[in-house]
């Protein structure tokens, strides 16, 4: 998603938005991310789970930890894009 | 003419690529002066050093060796005086690109407020901003809407209020009408030059839009790393 949008963030360093708030910004998006990909998952656990022959018990723990597992992975993710953001050239929106 | 303050002005100026056997000399003792309130325009073909001229404006690159006084501050003087160059384009320099570049995520009116709140404006405050400038842009009945939803001429009077949202001394407008047609094309020179009258913000437009250049009052040529000014047609834009 990022890589998609290099020119944007060329634009929005160019106008002198700072690499923190850039970063915050693509952070804030995996995160967003991540909370709408658990939400879906877990409710489409729930539904899904009387149709499957085997009872797997998850206990509100686990979902807590599966959370907390997804935001982390997303956060982790999000620093490569973060790392890619920060290497662009403002010079690039210029045509 | 003689500068009169509040504008930009620019004196031998002067960027050079590389180092002893295998320099280019991209810009060789430029010299501009656009007032505060004035719209010029900046021509010439690829290759010419327009480019190069305009991120030594925008504070993009450094040039080598020359003086560029911004508002009533120098900015540059074999050097820059200013050490944080992202908040002297936050705050001092609009920019308006080819393409309008807004935030797709934020609607009209985030996307004009973004600035003035990145420099510290309260939020209300710039939203306020945001709503005058889109009135005087004639979109405000945008303003709730995102990016997408707006068609290319709204957008790209969007992206002229973001250039305005801090109130800057100068706007340098890279080829703004190049993807649009005759009509929409002056549509937006006419609004640059009301902006620059009412802001009291000098704009250089950075064109080969045949269909602008005789607005202009005043032209540089670029060419070969040089400028030449010259009178413009000043034709009519109503």
């Amino acid at each position: 998603m990022t890589l998609g949008k290099i020119r944007e963030i060329a634009v929005l360093k160019l106008i002198g938005t700072h690499n923190v708030t850039i970063a915050a910004m693509i952070m804030q998006q995996a995160l967003g991310l991540g909370v709408i990909g658990f939400v879906v998952g877990k409710v489409a656990a729930t539904i899904w789970a009387p149709v499957f022959p085997k009872f797997v018990l998850l206990l509100t723990q686990d979902a807590i930890v599966g959370f907390g597992a997804t935001m982390l992975i997303c956060a982790l993710a999000s620093t490569m894009a973060i790392r890619v953001a920060l290497l662009v050239d403002p010079a690039q929106a210029i045509s | 003419m003689t500068y009169k303050t509040g504008g930009i002005l620019i004196e031998n100026l002067r960027k050079v690529y590389g180092h002893g056997d295998t320099a280019v000399e991209a810009l060789k003792n430029v010299n501009m002066q656009v007032s505060a309130g004035e719209v010029v325009g900046l021509v010439g073909p690829s290759g010419s050093g327009k480019s190069t001229l305009l991120k030594c404006l925008g504070a993009i690159i450094e040039p080598t060796s020359g003086r560029m006084t911004l508002g009533d501050e120098v900015i540059y003087d074999n050097g820059w005086k200013i050490p944080d160059l992202r908040t002297l384009r936050r705050d001092r320099i609009g920019f308006v690109f080819q393409a309008p570049y807004l935030i797709p995520f934020l609607d009209v009116t985030d996307n004009v407020a973004l600035l003035p709140m990145l420099a510290g404006v309260p939020n209300e405050l710039a939203r306020q901003r945001a709503l005058e400038l889109l009135t005087s842009l004639d979109v405000l009945h945008r303003a709730k809407a995102e990016p997408s939803q707006l068609s290319g001429g709204e957008q790209q009077r969007v992206s002229i209020a973001r250039a305005l949202a801090n109130k800057p001394p100068v706007i340098l407008a890279d080829e703004p009408t190049a993807p649009l047609d005759s009509e929409r094309a002056l549509s937006v020179i006419r609004i640059l030059n009301d902006m620059a009258r009412l802001a009291q913000t000098a704009i250089i437009v950075v064109t080969h839009d045949e269909k602008i250049i005789p607005t202009f009052k005043r032209i540089y040529h670029i060419r070969d790393g040089q400028t030449v000014e010259e009178k413009g047609e000043g034709r009519s834009l109503e």
